[in-house]
């Protein structure tokens, strides 16, 4: 950080205190509770049996299922995402056409849905008895398994790879393209000598993004994948809660945070290098030409099958949650679900909480964590401003590729008993959330030029009038995504919450895969869209509310 | 008013080290190759970056460590960063805004800072909507706004179209001279810089090599390094050093054997004013051309190296000629360069 500065001012101080309290929570709360995790199991082995123990878990066919299933299954899923996004780049970033903002927005499904409302949504739409099998007349089993598991990955994932993909497309600038074609290459050429290779930054990226999802996948392995396939995640949580061998989950956490720690050294590499390279930011775009340039009828196909393949399972568990046994529609599984007693089954007995428990248990802890997570970032982001630390910036991304089960075992195993449950929830999800969160109102800090804070701060303003005035002004839109992502990432968190409270704690994910486990599917659903009603209130909520803009812009520019 | 006293600071690719002083009143340009740390400079005095080691003073107050805010110091950047979402009022009134001012004396700052900036009822005006000559001068108020002991201009020209260029360096300097403040001024451009300082210091690679009055630093340059930079110079090898003319220091005495052009007006052969010894000459070939509206430029070949003269006729190319010069009016530069070697 100071760089060896031998003059200390109050803003370093502020600095150092600020990146030492980071660090203790940091330690505290994660680097010691994964710790612990490991210690525990080798106290459980005893003392020289612990290296035995690991050869034999190590040389176990279950370990070697589990990693080749792990890294194969997210392997072929990015791959897919990748290859059915590149026409979807392309459309995105060169055409304007109806949908094309609800496929560039579609790209957040995987940050904003939880994990196991894609899994219902895909049994509805996938499932044996689902719309595709009825449509067929048929009862294929699409879902629970090894196809099922990529199905749901890459309808997850495939927009955010559009997203990554068509940025990158719409910045290289059309002066490359036409110095080739000036050069007298043709179209063909240009893009295999000239887009190709200054796109590839991108494609690895959002390969290596898809790829680190999937390699994470906790909550569409633990429900599709039976008792025939796990992820390292699932698998440590099986042998932690169902096995309950600690060393054996032990051993499954330190396999994942090696291979996490690998690709993530791979893939800094490129994503750092490709930046610069890849985007001509002093170009304006150029006009959005339209759709007739392109042979029509090919890019209407791609684009309706796309739409259907994203919103088909999503609209179907909507209109599904609304439709009553008799096969009309109707509130009949939200009442079942609300109302005690109008179920056949006793929801409060399988969710162990009253469904306005749950959500009252959900917003609270989403709000908290949020909370928390949003201003530690944003203090974060602001005092790195104009620093270029890519130790700081990749210590504070480490969360990103650790073992999340992992974390919330380790919290459960060093803090319970001193912290409550919900508190350590919370503390877990702040991991969930901080990469991303910090690294949004990073880069928003980093757009913001340097100099438009240095004017404020020569004229005298403090530190907290620049945010007042300058800052938050002109980072609003920032500051909200970011807050927003607070929100809704431990708003759709399963794994923390199942791995602090043991599938006991219910937040809406929690419930939600109980009672697909108790083959309550109709109230699954219903349970789904109202977790889609809070998402759409809490967005909207924060939209409204946010400080309002100083004054409109310009009438006349 | 500010002094460097052995500022240090080190980067990966070079270190700093300055020293040096500037008085009260006058306006300094810091004047470099790009890389060379103007801006650096800058920024150290503004606060917005801290020294390794030495001291900076400003009006013998040891401002080291303070805070921009604490140094009451307006600085104009080179984009000029008007806040995008204020108005041209509230850009102006920003600074006293912060300092809770009252608001009348804000609105009455306003308005005299735009009038004195030729911007009168302004105030309103969305900065997306100005030109970019408004939006330094917009940048300028706002930065006076304050009563600043010192004004910082970033490159302040740099974006901006020629002929406006000349406009606002006239008008820096009619306000510099109005205001009676303290102005540095950053620039890459030799002409800018001669244009409107009283005093420039050279920068090269992190250190000031020569800092002196626009005059003293055209005519006798430290080393051929602030010869080139400044201006265009010719260098005549000689027997303890190298002689350093400027272009207009030399001309064609002689006209060339042919009679198809107009013959030139024969100069003053005495030494000019001031200037002792004899006139030296030496035979040379134009080798090529340039108008430049006030006179053309020559590139000559001649006996003694390559030479640049200027002058007020037109000559062919390929013509031979004779070009004389006054070895006095010149200036003795140390040889081997020291330029070399920061």
């Amino acid at each position: 950080m100071g760089s060896g500065n031998a003059v200390t001012t109050p803003e370093d101080r502020r600095q150092y205190a600020l990146f030492g309290g980071l660090a203790v929570f940091f330690l505290l709360f994660f680097l010691a509770p994964v710790g612990t995790v490991f210690v525990r199991a080798a106290g459980e082995t005893g003392p020289g049996a612990w290296w035995s123990t690991v050869v034999d878990i190590l040389s176990s066919s279950r370990t070697r299922s589990v990693v080749t299933f792990t890294v194969g299954q997210a392997a072929l899923s990015a791959a897919l995402a990748v290859i059915l996004a590149m026409p979807g780049a392309y459309l995105v970033s060169h055409f304007t056409f109806p949908g094309r903002r609800v496929i560039y927005s579609l790209s957040l499904l995987p940050f904003v849905l939880p994990s196991i409302i894609v899994v219902v949504a895909m049994i509805g739409f996938y499932g044996k008895s689902g719309i595709i099998n009825r449509i067929l007349g048929t009862d294929y089993n699409l879902v629970y398994n090894f196809r099922g598991i990529v199905l749901a990955h890459v309808f997850y994932n495939f927009s955010l790879a559009i997203r990554v993909i068509s940025t990158a497309w719409t910045g290289i600038s059309r002066r490359y393209r036409e110095s080739a074609e000036s050069l007298g290459d043709s179209a063909g050429g240009v893009f295999f000598r000239v887009t190709l290779p200054l796109l590839l930054p991108a494609i690895l990226t959002s390969f290596i993004l898809v790829f680190i999802y999937c390699f994470l996948s906790f909550g569409v392995v633990l429900v599709f994948g039976g008792i025939k396939y796990a992820t390292f995640e699932v698998a440590i949580y099986r042998e932690m809660f169902v096995n309950l061998d600690l060393p054996a989950a032990a051993v499954f956490a330190l396999l994942q945070i090696l291979f996490s720690g690998i690709f993530i050294v791979v893939s800094s590499r490129f994503i750092h290098r490709s930046r610069a390279e890849a985007l001509d930011t002093g170009t304006a775009l150029p006009p959005m030409r339209t759709l007739a340039a392109v042979p029509r009828t090919v890019m209407t196909g791609y684009l309706v099958v796309m739409v259907l393949f994203l919103l088909g399972p999503i609209t179907t568990m909507v209109i599904r949650a609304f439709t009553t046994s008799a096969g009309t529609l109707g509130l009949e599984n939200f009442r079942q679900l609300l109302i005690p007693g109008a179920a056949d089954r006793n929801v409060e007995s399988i969710l162990r909480s009253s469904v306005v428990g749950v959500i009252g248990r959900s917003l609270l802890v989403a709000a908290a964590s949020g909370t928390v997570t949003f201003a530690a970032a944003t203090a974060a982001a602001l005092s790195l401003r104009g620093r270029r630390t890519a130790l700081m910036d990749n210590a504070l991304q480490i969360p990103i590729g650790m073992s999340l089960v992992t974390v919330g075992l380790g919290l459960r195993l060093l803090w319970q008993g001193t912290l409550p449950p919900v508190v350590l929830i919370v503390l877990g999800q702040f991991f969930v959330a901080f990469p991303l969160v910090f690294r949004i109102i990073r880069s928003g800090v980093e757009e913001l030029s340097d100099r438009m804070v240095n004017s404020a701060a020569i004229l005298g303003a403090s530190r907290v009038q620049i945010l007042r005035d300058i800052e938050l002004p002109l980072l609003r839109r920032t500051f909200l995504n970011a807050y927003a992502y607070a929100l809704a990432l431990p708003f759709a968190d399963l794994t923390i919450v199942m791995a602090v409270g043991r599938g006991r704690i219910a937040t809406f994910p929690v419930a939600i895969y109980r009672l697909i486990g108790f083959r309550s599917f109709d109230l699954a659903l219903a349970m789904a869209v109202l977790y889609i009603m809070f998402c759409l209130i809490l967005f909207w909520i924060i939209d409204t509310t946010s400080l309002p803009k100083t004054r409109p812009r310009s009438e006349r520019s | 008013m500010i002094t460097f006293e052995h500022v240090s600071k080190s980067y990966p690719e070079f270190a700093m080290h300055i020293d040096f002083s500037i008085s009260e009143g006058e306006l300094v340009s810091i004047l470099g190759p790009s890389g060379s740390g103007k801006t650096t400079t800058l920024r150290l005095i503004a606060g917005f970056e801290h020294p390794d080691g030495g001291r900076i003073l400003i009006n013998d107050r040891d401002v080291t460590t303070k805070s921009p805010a604490e140094r009451q110091i307006g600085y104009v950047f080179q984009d000029y960063t008007l806040f995008p979402h204020m108005t041209v009022a509230q850009n102006v009134g920003y600074g006293l805004r912060v300092r809770h001012r009252p608001a009348k004396e804000i609105r009455a700052k306003i308005t005299e800072l735009l009038e004195l900036m030729d911007l009168p009822g302004y105030e309103d005006r969305d900065v997306a909507t100005l030109s970019g000559g408004e939006r330094q001068r917009v940048a300028i108020a706002r930065a006076l706004a304050v009563d600043p002991v010192l004004l910082l201009l970033d490159e302040p020209f740099s974006s901006i179209d020629e002929v406006l260029r000349r406009d606002l360096r006239d008008e820096i300097v009619r306000l510099q001279k109005r205001l009676g403040i303290t102005v540095v001024f950053v620039t890459h451009s030799q002409q800018e810089a001669l244009a409107i300082s009283d005093r420039v210091a050279v920068l090269r690679a992190g250190h000031v090599i020569q800092y002196d009055a626009v005059e003293e630093l055209y005519r006798h340059p430290r080393d051929r390094f602030v010869a080139s930079f400044v201006g265009e110079a010719n260098f005549l090898e000689r027997e303890g050093g190298t002689l350093m003319l400027r272009p207009e220091q030399m001309e064609f005495v002689e006209r060339p054997g042919d009679d198809s052009w107009r013959e030139p007006r024969q100069r003053e052969a005495a030494p000019a004013p001031g200037a002792e010894g004899a006139r030296a000459t030496a035979a040379a070939v134009i080798e090529s051309h340039q108008f430049l509206g006030a006179h053309h430029r020559y590139q000559c070949r001649s006996d003694l190296g390559p030479l640049i003269v200027t002058s007020p006729e037109r000559y062919p190319v390929g013509a031979e000629v004779t070009v004389g010069y006054n070895p006095a009016e010149g200036c003795i530069l140390p040889a081997p360069d020291l330029g070399e070697t920061p």
